[in-house]
């Protein structure tokens, strides 16, 4: 009864549209370059990850209260726990702020990409979230090294705090 | 009467408390159990699981309870004879709030995200 309840209570919005990757990260790229003097915030997240849904309601949510003028936030959905691009519609409704870039990145691209520029040892990167300033330039094959990341996995890092993450943003607007 | 209320409530309510805390596992299990619980589930799950462990200490708590009530000794009343169907009943909802319990305890280690 009480997850159900739960489950009730979950605010949930509409269904967004995405865009779908294919076999290059360029258009996230383009995307990224274009908010240029903005702070941009990335996620790479599972839309069947019950914890990735969660840290993606909350990060959007902290972003949701700030200036949309001055942050852009990427929602990279990502094929980990079998996720599948027929599940992305339903994920996207988890995330609050109607302006997000929202991406299916079926080929995990971004996962491998990061775990490079993380450093990650163990596995593709994924249920991570990561913040970029306003001066930050996408200009190789990698994406740039985020200013600040969390994630919700057990590779070495900060474990995600939503509010923590919010005040972050903030600090580099 | 009474005595038997209180050990089927704290059955119930061990059960209720388990399988919330069996629950809270499910919310990075993989694709079979998304298909089952669906977005708002899975979400529901990863919400709930900061008080996983509270689940199991309320469930192990209330189980306490039950078996101390269910099974201690009554005044003139000494071995299966004074066992009787709605003791038995009672007793078999116990068990089934005890194995509830050690799965939400155990499950963690067979489902990994």
């Amino acid at each position: 009864m009480l997850l159900l309840s739960i489950t009730a209570c979950n605010r949930m919005g509409t269904e967004a549209s995405y865009v779908v990757m294919g076999n290059t990260s360029e258009v996230v790229r383009k995307a990224f370059n274009a908010d240029a003097g903005k702070v941009r915030v990335v996620m790479l997240v599972s839309p069947t990850c019950g914890m990735c849904l969660k840290g993606a309601s909350e990060v959007s949510q902290q972003i949701a209260k700030v200036d949309g003028k001055k942050v852009s936030l990427y929602a990279v959905w990502v094929p980990r726990l079998g996720g599948r691009e027929k599940d992305v519609p339903a994920a996207t409704r988890v995330v609050a702020d109607p302006f997000t870039r929202e991406y299916w990145d079926g080929n995990d691209l971004l996962g491998v990409a990061y775990r490079r520029v993380l450093g990650w040892k163990d596995d593709d990167a994924w249920d991570v979230y990561m913040v970029y300033g306003p001066r930050a330039q996408w200009t190789g094959d990698l994406p740039p090294t985020p200013d600040f990341y969390m994630h919700q996995d057990a590779e070495p890092g900060l474990r995600l705090d939503a509010s923590v993450f919010g005040a972050k943003v903030k600090e580099l607007m | 009467m009474k005595q038997g209320s209180v050990v089927v409530g704290s059955s119930l309510g061990a059960i209720a408390s388990g399988l919330v805390a069996a629950a809270t596992t499910f919310c990075c299990a993989g694709p079979a159990v998304f298909a089952l619980l669906g977005t708002s589930g899975v979400l529901a799950a990863a919400r709930l699981e900061p008080y996983r462990m509270y689940f199991i200490l309320a469930s192990i708590a209330l189980l306490v309870i039950g078996f101390w009530l269910a099974y201690r000794p009554k005044g003139g009343c000494i071995g299966k004879a004074c066992t009787t169907t709605s003791a038995k009943v009672t007793r078999a909802l116990l068990w089934i709030a005890a194995l509830t319990t050690v799965a939400a305890i155990v499950l963690p280690n067979f489902v990994r995200g």
